[in-house]
């Protein structure tokens, strides 16, 4: 054998090495997150009930049902449209793990977009995972994807066209679950998750929904309820009640022409009132320094704070940074102020969700207090 | 079908990066053809 073939078998086995290190470690994302239905959680299910194809994939999804058996208003909450969002899927374990129902019914899926929960976005250095310390044990829950994994539809379109509209999105946006409403069953990957949250909506006679969603501290749209025009009467409301306790929240109008997403689509073709809600996340931002598990959970950046401190931040951002806790207790407030203007809205449907942690109490007393 | 038609180019450039790994003569060059195919294993094996 001659010399550099020797020194291709001991680069192919040190290739063989990498790949199982790496794969190893790339393929423990896919072990799902413990969450533990709470006292109210009545039933649940899968989101392949609602639409077969998705059964055995990495896209199913599970679905907390909290019944109160009184009759009322069914809400739907979707937390993990985005899985590089904590405070979206978090807010919703939340309320697997800790409310109850008193009347209505909750319908809870804390990681709707289960696939983009496998993989981290590339370039953007994201930890896969972070730590919450709970009233028992220290819970683990993974840091994903914007979108769906690319292993599942690679490889993305340079342009793509939103289905049925036929808008033109940035290639990449194929994957983007808060693009893809109403979906299809035989599109994408991203496509039949959206096509069975529609068929979720329909069968369950959804009457309000909420997507939990973050974006970057320098985007506008943060600290923000975003409306479909039919609900807009009881975001006003409820942005009321929510500035009377000192927390602010801008008030956006979902655009009609920009399809997709799942305020306009849910709105215009069920009877459901859509939101979405905003919250701030450094690890979204461009300014951010040290992109870690820290950062996730304590949410504090220097550059931030220094951008704020020259005024260009529209938000208030000190030292005392944006952390989890806080961001989900905001997602917890808007909520439950939301469901109390619906209520007003629509006396003859009720819904009274009980144990949903205050703002005071959940920022003061942290988050892993609200999960087992 | 895009997706295992992108999957198949992977496995034929797999191939090939393999043959010029045994058939170039200079480590230097050995050592980035080696580098190349971690990312084209891992993604045959749908791991990433």
């Amino acid at each position: 054998m001659e010399r550099h073939h020797i020194i291709a078998f001991s680069l192919l086995a040190i290739v063989v090495v990498v790949c199982t290190l790496a794969g190893r470690e790339f393929l423990r994302m896919h072990e799902p997150d413990e969450i533990i239905p709470g006292p109210g959680v009545t039933s649940t299910v899968s989101l392949s009930t609602y639409f077969g194809a998705l059964a055995g994939t990495s896209s199913d999804a599970n679905v907390y049902v909290l019944d109160s058996g009184r009759q009322g208003a069914t809400a739907l909450v979707l937390g993990g449209t985005h899985p590089n969002e904590p405070a979206g899927f978090m807010t919703a374990v939340v309320l697997t793990e800790h409310v109850t129902v008193q009347t209505g019914r909750l319908i809870v899926i804390p990681q709707v977009c289960s696939s983009g929960f496998t993989c981290t976005d590339p370039l953007e250095g994201y930890p896969q995972s972070f730590s919450v310390q709970s009233r028992t044990k220290l819970r683990s829950f993974r840091f994903g994807a914007r979108g769906s994994n690319p292993i599942t539809e690679w490889p993305d379109p340079l342009v793509f066209l939103q289905y049925p509209s036929g808008q033109q999105l940035s290639g990449n946006e194929v994957r983007n679950l808060n693009r893809s409403y109403p979906g299809r069953p035989d599109g994408t990957v991203t496509e039949r998750v959206a096509y069975a949250v529609m068929r979720l909506i329909e069968r369950e006679k959804v009457d309000i929904a909420f997507d939990l969603h973050e974006a970057a501290p320098e985007i506008p749209i943060i600290n923000a309820i975003v409306t479909h025009e039919k609900g807009k009467d009881a975001a006003a409301s409820a942005l009321f009640t929510l500035e009377s306790e000192n927390l602010q929240y801008a008030l956006e109008m979902s655009p009609p022409n920009f399809h997709g997403l799942s305020h306009r689509e849910w709105g215009d073709r069920s009877p459901v009132f859509p939101y979405l809600m905003e919250t701030s996340n450094p690890i979204q931002g461009r300014l951010r320094g040290v992109t870690n598990e820290e950062l996730v959970v304590k949410g504090i950046d220097q550059k931030y704070y220094e951008a704020a401190q020259i005024g260009s931040m529209r938000i208030t951002y000190d030292l005392a940074g944006e952390p989890l806790a806080r961001r989900v207790g905001r997602h917890l407030r808007g909520l439950q102020a939301l469901l109390g203007a619906y209520m007003e809205a629509m006396p003859e449907k009720g819904i009274v969700v009980e144990g949903i942690p205050a703002y005071e109490e959940i920022v003061a007393r942290g988050l892993g207090e609200y999960l087992h | 079908m895009l997706h295992w038609t992108y999957i198949i180019i992977a496995v034929l450039v797999f191939v090939l990066v393999l043959r010029e790994l045994f058939a170039e003569r200079n480590w230097r060059n050995q050592i980035a053809l080696a580098l190349v195919l971690i990312p084209l294993v891992l993604r045959i094996l749908h791991i990433k």
